[in-house]
């Protein structure tokens, strides 16, 4: 009977390794994914301060500068009173010197309406052109604008809020105003502002420049939390950072601009809702403007190299287990290849074909070792069944030989239990009484004989009695009553059957007088 | 090296077969006769190491069969088996001179062997 393959040995051994090796495989795996998770982590965190830090540093950078120079030029002009083709070319000379600035426009009210001088200078949409705008004239009248009034009326230096410059640069832009003072008498006034115009996208590109990672982003936000850079152009200006919270239902974005206001700097991992991706972001405040930074990545992103080895891991392992697992079945159905021809021996034994062939040992294993011990075993099982055989005839040949001597004696013969019934009779007792096995197995002997008082001391002899002392009794007068219902003479001779002292039974034997023997024909 | 040649005798093919099947097991060249007769054409045309009989045959008994073998081949060790009818005392005291030994029919086939082994020597 052929084993089902899947139920074989050698694909049992080799599923068991394969689901150790695989289990095995799988936890050392997953710790090692654990572990180097944790240092690309590490990694990734140290190389996003620094790009955070980098983004921010060049934003203080690019916004420091246009503060510093915007003063010196408010400065400048603080005793003088310059025409309005000098502001244009003041303007021009900052527009040039500074690329980072998209407009600048300087604006003087000393006193007398007719005295108001200004002067706007934007780039132009073409390369290294400007546009120039007369500030005073009266479709543009500065005094009346926000910008002015800002810095004029309070006195302070001040960046807006990021806005679409109407009318203006027409771009998403921020826009600083530095108050202009003029010494009179003891006191110090202001005459007029100095404003430059620093375009979003600008800023954008600069903090893009910092090439972090594939899906890094940056995103920056002023004192108010209004956006003022974003990977998504739609969100800047629109939105703030909470407003952007709760609509993408990310609290984190809120708790992080808290931080920022807090003056603080940290790092916080979340999940974003809409994607579903685990992101990973620094927040920092900027030195100057109030601002915040938060520089985010994808986590995934880091985590790239490590799925890629796994992946490749799981392939190589996958075929090293499953070359394993052939290996494994080559060998063991090597090894276990006698086990089939001993399973059709065994089949064959157990039907009786005790000369069936079985393989020889050729190996000293322990497969070897079972061929022998089964060569063994079916060498011993047919000596035995030899030997049965031989003692079943020998047997049978003694049974017959006492028959045929028990047969012959002409005397009649009574084999007796215990109790005195009668087990056996010889041919004599049929031929002389008459009876046949079926009359007489079972009955008492007392039932068919009578034994007479003892010739010597007339006392009467009793079977049961010589029986229990196991003893012999010769020659005593009996008589016999035939089927036929007559009583024959005869003489008694009794034997205890005896087996190793225990009585067994007896054998009577009757000896029928001559003078009662039937007539010989 | 030659396989020891023993011939059996016995009238009952029973015997004659267990006898065959245990001594060519055991690694030697048997024939087995049924009758003294076919016994002693055996014994001048192919002479045995080893002779196990019977002292029962249905054509004569062993006793004549064993005055024949000792002067058709002489010196031939004989392995008597003895069934029911022979006293074992008797025929060792009858017998003891022109056979190498005697075992019981009754007695295992193993001790039978064993003393087969005695007898040729291995």
């Amino acid at each position: 009977m052929r084993v089902a393959f899947f139920k074989s040995l050698p694909v049992r051994l080799a599923g068991l390794i394969l689901a150790l090796g695989g289990i095995c495989l799988l936890v050392l795996t997953e710790l090692n994914r654990r572990a180097v998770e944790r240092i690309l982590f590490e990694q990734s965190e140290v190389q996003a301060m620094l790009a955070t830090n980098a983004v921010v540093e060049g934003l203080d950078g690019v916004i420091g500068a246009v503060e510093r120079l915007t003063r010196l030029v408010a400065r400048d002009i603080e005793e003088r009173a310059p025409g309005r083709a000098e502001l244009e070319r003041l303007s021009r000379v900052v527009l040039l010197d500074q690329p980072q600035i998209f407009g600048f426009a300087v604006a003087l009210d000393p006193g007398p309406p007719a005295d108001r001088v200004g002067a706007a200078v934007y780039r132009s949409q073409v390369a290294s052109r400007f546009v120039a705008f007369d500030l005073a004239a009266p479709e543009r009248a500065f005094w009346e604008r926000d910008w002015y009034r800002e810095a004029a009326d309070k006195g302070l230096s001040a960046w807006s809020e990021p806005f679409f410059d109407r009318d203006g640069s027409e771009r998403n832009v921020i826009r600083l105003s530095v108050p202009v003072w003029r010494r009179e008498g003891d006191k110090r006034r202001v005459v007029g502002a100095v404003s430059a115009i620093v375009e979003l996208d600008w800023l954008q590109r600069l903090a893009n420049s910092n090439e972090f990672s594939e899906t890094s982003f940056t995103i920056v936000f002023s004192r108010t939390g209004r956006i003022v850079i974003h990977p998504r152009d739609s969100y800047v200006i629109t939105e703030t950072i909470d407003t952007l919270a709760e609509k993408t239902n990310t609290p984190a974005l809120a708790e992080m601009r808290q931080m920022v206001v807090a003056r603080k700097q940290g790092s916080m991992r979340y999940e974003e809702p809409l994607s579903g991706r685990r992101v990973h972001a620094n927040y920092k405040p900027a030195r100057t403007a109030g601002w915040g930074v938060i520089f985010g990545h994808d986590e995934a992103e880091f985590l790239r190299p490590q799925n890629e080895f796994r992946r490749l891991s799981a392939l190589y392992l996958g075929a090293a287990l499953l070359l394993l697992a052939g290996i494994v079945i080559g060998v063991t159905r090597r090894a276990l290849r006698p086990l089939g021809p001993l399973a059709v021996a065994t089949d064959e034994i157990a039907r009786g074909n005790l000369d069936c062939d079985v393989p020889e040992p050729r190996r000293v294993d322990e497969v070897g070792r079972l061929a022998s011990a089964f060569r063994a075993m079916r060498d011993a099982l047919k000596a035995q069944h030899l030997e049965r055989r031989w003692a079943g005839q020998a047997l049978e040949h003694q049974l017959k030989y006492n028959q045929l001597i028990i047969d012959s004696i002409g005397e009649l013969v009574f084999v007796l239990t215990k109790s005195l019934s009668v087990t056996r009779i010889n041919p004599a007792v049929t031929r002389f009484a008459g009876y046949t096995p079926a009359d007489v197995v079972r009955a008492p002997i007392l039932r068919l004989i009578s034994l007479a008082p003892s010739a010597t001391d007339g006392v009467e002899v009793s079977l049961a009695e010589a029986l229990r002392d196991a003893r012999s009794l010769h020659d005593v007068a009996t008589g016999l009553r035939t089927k036929s219902g007559a009583v024959l003479r005869a003489r008694l001779s009794f034997a205890p059957l005896t087996d190793e002292n225990r009585i067994v039974g007896a054998v009577v034997t009757l000896r029928i007088d001559e003078a009662d023997l039937p007539p010989r024909a | 090296m030659s396989q020891k040649h023993i011939l059996t005798v016995d009238d009952e093919a029973e015997v004659r077969a267990l006898l065959l099947e245990v001594l060519k097991g055991a690694g030697y060249r048997v024939t087995a006769a049924a009758c003294a007769s076919e016994a002693l054409a055996v014994v001048k045309s192919d002479r045995p190491d080893l002779i196990i009989t019977d002292l029962q045959m249905d054509e004569t008994d062993g006793f004549d069969f064993l005055d024949s073998l000792n002067s058709v081949a002489p010196g031939i060790p004989v392995i008597l088996l003895t069934g029911v009818l022979f006293d074992p005392e008797m025929i060792g005291q009858t017998l003891g001179g022109r056979i190498s030994s005697y075992i019981e029919k009754t007695a295992p086939l193993e001790r039978i062997l064993r003393e087969v082994r005695r007898q040729l020597g291995n």
